[in-house]
């Protein structure tokens, strides 16, 4: 037996050593694994199959993620293949159809998608930081990561494809039928543009999974596996991403009301102002954590619920912001385009009628960000609160009863969901305002402003529905040492 | 230098701003030879794990150094360090901290199948043998006791046969009859198969299952002991205040 051996006989390492030699592991330069001379590095890739098994529900939250994320953006692919099999009118349909609709679906699809791997990812920092303590290099760690999520996507992402093409299919009838293009276009295979997704889907899951392991597998050990409890900072590109975003938006908006809305074509006013709510939405998700931890540090909670969500929102404001975001976005973008619509009828109404195609693709587009962004929050919700089982239990331990428990995470639900309402209402004031002052209402619209409020309520109550249903999961029977 | 499995010298780390901050460690010179038994003792925020971590590289040191097999490895790279605990560092801790999804067998031969090494089967039934689980080697560490949990860990510390075996609280989330169990196996480690093994413990009766105890107070080594007894330990645990005056009044 190997124990055995070393009493025996001096290990390898301790002849070299003896020797004089240069130890293997002492040039940092010989990084390469399994390089001459480097420590060799095992195989991780076994380990992932049982990890997966062990995690049956984060990992079908994020391969449901990949599956819709691909069905949202491939109809959308294909109808740009479509496009370059035609000509006219028809060809500028759909490039609009593909390109606008689905370039603002695939931007948002994959910042959940980002998003969603990130959460499961860090999920599984003490994972990591055992490993990293056993001895698995760095290289090793990220590489389980990767190919797990490489492994789940693919299969995710190509299970995806199936629906994606009746949905393109689909997607090219209504537009026939819709009178948008001719009824002499004629579907156009899609293997191409569903490959196309597929990769990109792909990709950018293996892009979060590498962003979020980053920390844990390169930092010391010890500071790896501290639990990230003290003051959060945004990471600098996030917050440039956020500002650019929202300064884009702002930039839209304001174009609409100094260049476009003068435009003899009342529509090139709608091109700019239906950009700024989404843009805007985006930019404000992406600042989320900044933005929750100012919001909930701002209030102090009365009893022990109340006390204990808002505590945990303003401190780890980057694990609650991941809910927080999907709500900031569908707010934003379906009160913004809704209203949009709203005022185009309204105000078209003399002219001949609002154009119907661009009424189509409005509500193309709200239909599937809203969908899209439910699923989300949902998801956000099931991933959050199962990451903090454990401490959920430490309280009902302490003697907390499970009530109290579960109404704090219900309390934190209704931070994020008002928080993200409001944000949303804010982002989609940037369309709204704009463009019905181009449309010649002024800067409230004449009508319509109903919408705001019932779609903010139908968002927080999608907040606190699935936070409530995460929490009702929770166990709190069984030993000290479980869960 | 052939026959010190570790040695450390005027190792410091600090938390925080240099001058400030915590030191967790402030100057400590230890000596473990080949096949020693040491148990690492002190109150709580004395420094003994930080000196685990220090050892095992999973922190850097603010200062002074670390060597392994008398090989210096305290300015390693991150990938070297983590090549040192495959190769020649063994852990068990208080929670066990094995992979939950692993069976006991897989579990222990990880750090050889990390290490790009054949997990030979027979070693791995064997080193189970010894800890006395053979008949589990197929069995998730849910489906198992927190003892047998500790046994599996012992058995993966010792796999790859390392130069020593950190123990940080073994016995910590043991009941008093499993925990004998486990140091007798650790003494058994040290006295019949040469092993080294550094332990830090609170608990007196395990101590004095170690060839020496070392004692810590804020960082500093306070005293020693060699030949142990539960009692002796205790008695000088309750005294550590006169230790570190005599300690420091030696110092000067």
């Amino acid at each position: 037996m190997s124990a055995a051996r070393t009493a025996t006989r001096p290990s390898k390492r301790a002849r070299r050593a003896a020797a004089g030699q240069a130890p293997v592991g002492t040039r940092p330069a010989n990084r390469r694994p399994g390089g001459p001379g480097g420590g060799r590095l095992g195989r991780v890739g076994w380990l992932a199959r049982p990890s997966l098994r062990h995690r049956p529900a984060a990992f079908l939250a994020a391969a449901l993620t990949v599956f819709l994320g691909t069905v949202v953006i491939g109809p959308f692919a294909t109808m740009i293949e479509t496009a370059l099999h035609s000509s006219g009118d028809d060809r500028l349909a759909l490039l609009i159809m593909g390109g606008v609709v689905g370039g603002w679906g695939l931007v948002i699809v994959l910042f959940s998608l980002a998003s969603t791997i990130g959460i499961t990812v860090r999920q599984r920092t003490d994972e990591v930081v055992l490993l990293r303590t056993i001895g698995a290099a760095g290289a090793q760690v990220r590489s389980l990561v990767r190919g797990e999520t490489l492994a789940m996507a693919s299969v995710a992402a190509a299970l995806g494809a199936v629906p994606a093409w009746f949905g393109a299919r689909a997607l090219l009838d209504a537009l026939r039928s819709g009178e948008v293009v001719g009824d002499d276009v004629r579907f156009q295979g899609g293997a191409l543009a569903l490959l196309a997704t597929v990769v990109a889907t792909v990709l950018v899951a293996r892009l979060a999974a590498s962003v979020a392991v980053a920390r844990a597998s390169r930092a010391p050990v010890r500071e790896a596996g501290a639990e990230q409890v003290r003051e959060y900072r945004m990471p600098r590109w996030r917050l440039i991403a956020a500002a650019t975003l929202l300064l884009y938006g702002l930039g839209f908006a304001v174009v609409t009301m100094t260049v476009t809305g003068h435009s003899a074509d009342p529509y090139d006013a709608m091109m700019t102002a239906g950009n700024a709510c989404v843009m805007v939405s985006i930019g404000l998700a992406v600042a989320a954590p900044g933005l929750l931890k100012r919001f909930a540090g701002r209030f102090r909670g009365r009893g022990a619920a109340a006390e204990l969500a808002l505590s945990n929102a303003a401190r780890r404001s980057q694990l609650l912001s991941a809910t927080l975001a999907p709500v900031i976005v569908l707010t934003g973008s379906s009160i913004g385009t809704l209203m949009l619509v709203d005022i185009d009828v309204r105000s078209m109404a003399g002219a001949g009628g609002a154009d119907d195609v661009t009424t189509l693709l409005n509500v193309v587009v709200v239909v599937m960000i809203s969908l899209f962004a439910t699923i989300m929050v949902v998801n956000a919700w099931a991933a959050a609160v199962a990451h903090r089982r454990a401490e959920l239990r430490r309280l009902w331990l302490v003697g907390a009863r499970p009530r109290t428990v579960r109404a704090s995470v219900v309390v934190e639900s209704l931070v994020t969901g008002l928080l993200g309402a409001g944000l949303g209402v804010a982002a989609a004031a940037t369309t709204v305002v704009p463009f019905s002052w181009a449309r010649g209402e002024g800067l409230v619209p004449d009508g319509g402003l109903w919408v705001a409020p019932a779609v903010a309520a139908v968002a927080i109550g999608v907040a606190v529905v699935s936070a409530t249903a995460a929490a009702r999961r929770v166990r709190f029977s069984g030993g000290p040492t479980s869960g | 230098m052939d026959t010190m499995a570790v040695q450390v010298r005027r190792l410091a780390r600090v938390y925080g701003d240099h001058q400030l901050g915590v030191r967790a460690l402030d100057g400590v010179d230890l000596d473990f030879p080949r096949g020693s038994f040491t148990a690492v003792m002190g109150p709580s925020g004395s420094g003994k794990s930080t000196l685990l971590s220090c050892v095992a590289g999973l922190d850097r040191p603010t200062e002074g150094e670390v060597l392994v097999d008398g090989e210096n490895v305290t300015f390693w790279d991150e990938d070297a360090r983590s090549r040192l605990r495959r190769e020649r560092i063994g852990f068990v801790f208080q929670s066990f901290h094995l992979m939950p999804y692993l069976t006991a067998a897989q579990n222990v031969a990880l750090p050889l199948r990390l290490a790009g090494r054949k997990a030979d089967p027979r070693l791995v039934r064997t080193l189970l043998g010894h800890v006395g689980l053979a008949e589990r080697a197929g069995h998730l560490p849910g489906e198992l006791s927190g003892g047998q949990q500790q046994r599996v860990a012992i058995a993966r510390a010792f796999v790859a046969s390392p130069a020593v075996v950190l123990a940080d609280e073994p016995t910590g989330a043991l009941d008093s009859a499993t925990a004998k169990e486990i140091l007798r196996l650790l003494r058994a480690a040290v006295t019949d198969l040469r092993q080294t093994i550094v332990m830090v413990t609170h608990d007196p009766v395990a101590a004095s299952y170690a060839d020496r105890v070392v004692f810590l107070v804020d960082g500093r080594v306070a005293g020693h002991m060699a030949h142990p007894t539960a009692d002796a330990v205790a008695g000088q645990l309750a005294h550590l205040d006169q230790l570190v005056a005599a300690g420091s009044a030696v110092a000067r």
